[in-house]
């Protein structure tokens, strides 16, 4: 029935295109294709425009423009029913009387009709000559363009109010049949209009050029088309087709035969978005493969947010590259939809604390998105972090539905040590606002750091921090400061560069030193582990293909020590509070190293390998010196809050490592010893971050 | 296989290193001298594998280890001729594109003016046949070692150019 030598096309148009792409676009489909999948070509044939960029199959509506008119159906065929009391803007045209309607017509603009002719047309038996009223749209209006002053033959739909709009063409006859909203089952209200042409064009010729004003039209609908309307104007309105019709169906109503549509007639593509408003293409990034290359982080305007500037622990008990990659979905989303970014609340109690989290357990609860962060801060924090207490007299869900971060104060200065003296009882909340890495200096890169934050820019403290950073946000003085102070943010933490290439090593190297951070080299596998057999490593950057013993090995190789040593691993979940509040406990041992694996940038597999091997997170290859840093200070960050008390002891005791002086200890005593000499804070009942800090080291799976 | 990038270097990686120059003045051209003796190095020590063990585990990781300085310098023709190598050396490439295609590439193909593109070539000596389902493989790894020298001179006249000083 529908005419398989030609290919099966629709004709497309951008409504309202101010740009590029506002021609008609012939998008093929074939007889299982919905409007929805319409869509997903046309934007496929879009692919590299921006208005594909700023567009999906949700913001996207299939439709075209008629005018308002009164019916006009035939009286004597149509027994048209006008439902009154509905509203709705579901339409449904249905074919069930058509067979009733087939002796007359009339003429949409008082064109003579011809019920003998009708009739023959009628009586043809070609199934292609089947138009359904919604055509008339089209052969009222060839170009549709200008639809608002086309003649639309086509029963009007109801307009969302109760008056019945009235025609404003002045060709129209006078109304007898009013039938604008059409139930399912009701009988066919549309008026039918035939003309000579149809009948001499069986094949699939255009049935309507522009020149030819005869009007045809067929009720004739073996199936209930399904479409919204919306007005646009007094005399015009909006006919949107379900994302779920088939376009197949759709087509052999408006147009009849496949091939009948001429480019003039394309059906409108009606986006949500105007091209012409000024809306950041905000690129939804798959951040678990996204992986920028260095020119798009030196081009980018506009950098998605990074939150690996801070430490992400989350409650319940895991942490890893996916639930930092769930956060910074959310944030993604974040920055689209708040519209009020620089909301800020400060916090200084439990109470409050919980409230705000309602709050934004509160606003999160509609979106899929149960990250939405607390930032938490120890605010002028000088003593140690009693991670094994458990005050969580108050613990509500809404907490725990939350990612908590927590950052430690880091040193700011070099005078700072010295001004650990002891515990410090004062809490804050701090807030941290992360930076698009555009507005750093590129060879300074500090990445977002709190400390800095809550040294330097006093405003900010004891504020939450809703969203992190918005496109929108004013410039703000943060980025001078971070270049004057960036040598001094990143965490202390040692690092192991383990690269069989000099050259590599000398710029990573360089790149650590510069930033003071300290370092060894290894030059293959094996010499990586045993220098990780010394201790005292934070973080490995390791290269897979070494010499000797591969990275992917070598990571291996780290983590079963680390298993044998039972180190990162919780022992007796029993164990009551009261021994970690003794200090006597073992339950915990050091945190395990964190390694991550430099890749090819093109190698899949082998960050699949090197995640499989224990690694914990991987650079792609050339580094990108920006990400590196944003690296060091995440992972170093991290080593900070999962073994804080090591970290807390900084250098002296990194390199003064007990394990180096008793070698044949396991690992995990030096930690517990550490945990031993570890004096527990004062419990304080008004910090928010002792009961935010319901989190032990070891709870944190790496 | 990708398609080779038309600019001899990333001046966006580059820079990144050129950046470090401000604590140590040399550095960048430190580095760039140091990776010229490694790249000389790694070229001999391929071409006496394809003259003698003819080993290509032992050619990918020649290849493997030049990217990896080459692509952290920012001469990104060289690390993807290396490449080639390293995906040759483990059979998963077939075959090495011809020299003057390659050469249609560049951007800026005045810089092979005034230069001998196939003076640095050494012979590809490899018979067909001679070590059973190698030879194709050592035969385009050959082609790309040449194919690596001529790159590498080309980074060298820009590299030259850019440091004002002959490297």
């Amino acid at each position: 029935m529908l005419n398989s030598a030609l290919l099966w096309k629709v004709w497309l148009r951008i409504d309202n295109s101010t740009d590029e792409v506002n021609q008609p676009i012939a998008v093929q489909f074939d007889e299982i294709d919905t409007i929805d999948d319409l869509k997903s070509r046309f934007f496929q044939r879009l692919s590299s425009t921006r208005w594909r960029e700023i567009n999906d199959n949700a913001s996207i509506a299939i439709g075209l423009y008629a005018p308002k008119l009164e019916s006009q159906g035939d009286i004597s065929n149509s027994k048209s029913i006008y439902d009154n009391g509905d509203n709705g803007n579901v339409n449904t045209f249905d074919s069930s009387n058509t067979k009733n309607c087939t002796s007359s017509t009339t003429g949409a603009f008082g064109l003579t009709k011809d019920s003998a002719r009708d009739k023959n047309v009628l009586q043809h038996p070609k199934p292609t000559q089947k138009r359904g009223a919604l055509y008339e749209a089209f052969a009222a209006a060839p170009t549709v363009a200008m639809a608002i002053n086309a003649d639309f033959s086509h029963n009007e739909a109801p307009s969302p109010g109760p008056q019945r709009p009235y025609s404003t063409s002045p060709k129209q006859l006078p109304a007898t049949a009013k039938s604008p909203l059409l139930r399912f089952a009701s009988v066919s209200p549309y008026p039918k209009f035939y003309s000579d042409n149809h009948v001499m064009a069986p094949t699939g010729l255009t049935y309507v050029s522009p020149h030819n004003k005869t009007k045809y039209a067929r009720p004739l609908m073996r199936k209930g088309l399904n479409y919204k309307t919306e007005s646009v104007n007094d005399s015009t309105y909006k006919i949107i087709f379900e994302p779920d019709e088939l376009a197949i169906n759709i087509y052999k109503e408006l147009f009849g035969t496949m091939g009948s549509q001429s480019a003039s007639q394309s059906l409108r593509i009606f986006s949500n978005v105007n091209l012409r408003q000024d809306i950041p293409p905000l690129d939804i990034l798959n951040v678990a493969d996204y992986v920028p290359t260095n020119d798009e982080i030196s081009q980018q305007a506009i950098q998605p947010i990074d939150h690996r500037d801070v430490c992400v622990l989350h409650p319940n008990n895991q942490i890893s590259s996916g639930e930092r990659v769930n956060n910074d979905k959310a944030d993604l989303k974040d920055k689209g939809d708040d519209s009020n970014p620089q909301e800020f609340k400060l916090i200084t109690d439990e109470e409050q604390l919980r409230r705000a989290s309602q709050e934004l357990k509160d606003e999160e609860k509609d979106t899929e998105s149960p990250w939405q962060a607390i930032l938490l801060l120890p605010k002028g924090y000088k003593g140690g972090i009693d991670f094994q207490n458990k005050p969580v007299p108050c613990a509500d869900s809404s907490s725990i539905n939350e990612d908590t971060i927590i950052h430690p104060e880091l040193e700011v200065g070099p005078e700072s040590p010295s001004q650990q003296s002891g515990p410090l009882d004062e809490f804050g909340v701090d807030m941290i606002q992360s930076i698009p890495e555009c507005q750093r200096r590129k060879d300074d890169i500090p990445p977002a750091s709190p400390i800095l934050i809550n040294s330097q820019t006093p405003q900010y403290s004891g504020s939450l921090y809703k969203t992190p950073f918005t496109v929108s946000s004013p410039p703000d003085p943060l980025p001078n400061l971070f270049t004057t102070t960036s040598e001094k943010v990143f965490p202390k933490i040692n690092v192991l560069i383990v690269e069989d290439n000099v050259i590599n090593q000398a710029i990573l190297g360089s790149f650590l030193r510069k930033h003071k951070i300290s370092y060894k080299l290894a030059k293959n596998g094996q010499e990586a582990v045993n220098i990780w057999k010394e201790g005292g490593l934070h973080l490995i950057f390791m290269d897979l293909q070494l010499p000797v013993l591969s990275g992917i090995e070598a990571a291996k190789q780290i983590r079963d020590f680390e298993k044998q040593n039972g180190i990162g691993i919780q022992k007796g979940l029993n164990n009551s509070h009261s021994n970690f509040d003794k200090g006597t406990s073992k339950k915990f041992s050091q945190a395990p190293v964190i390694i991550v694996a430099l890749t090819a940038s093109n190698s899949q597999m082998d960050k699949r390998k090197a995640l499989l091997s224990g690694c914990n997170d991987y650079l792609t290859k050339p580094v990108n010196l920006h990400w590196l840093s944003k690296k060091i200070t995440e992972w170093g960050c991290m080593q900070a809050l999962i073994d804080f008390d090591s970290w807390k002891q900084g250098e002296s005791r990194m390199t003064d490592s007990v394990l180096v002086k008793s070698p044949q200890k396991p690992i995990g005593c030096s930690n517990s010893n550490s945990f031993k000499q570890t004096t527990p804070i004062t419990p304080n009942k008004h910090s928010p971050v002792r009961k935010n800090l319901n989190l032990s080291p070891t709870q944190i799976e790496m | 296989m990708s398609t080779i990038p038309s600019e001899i270097i990333n001046w966006t990686i580059l820079n990144e290193i050129i950046s470090m120059d401000d604590d140590d003045s040399d550095f960048s051209k430190g580095l760039i001298i140091q990776f010229i003796d490694q790249a000389q190095t790694t070229f001999a020590q391929m071409q006496r594998q394809l003259d003698g063990e003819k080993n290509l585990t032992e050619l990918d990781n020649l290849g493997h280890f030049l990217k990896g300085s080459s692509a952290a310098l920012g001469l990104q023709r060289i690390a993807w001729v290396c490449e080639r190598i390293q995906n040759l050396g483990r059979k998963m490439e077939h075959f090495f594109p011809n020299k003057v295609e390659l050469v249609n590439t560049l951007s800026d193909r005045s810089i092979i003016n005034g230069i001998n593109i196939d003076e640095d070539d050494e012979e590809i000596k490899i018979q067909v046949g001679d070590k059973d389902d190698d030879s194709i493989y050592l035969i385009s790894i050959a082609k790309a070692l040449n194919q690596s020298r001529l790159e590498f001179k080309l980074a060298r006249i820009e590299l030259s150019k850019y440091y004002n000083t002959n490297l």
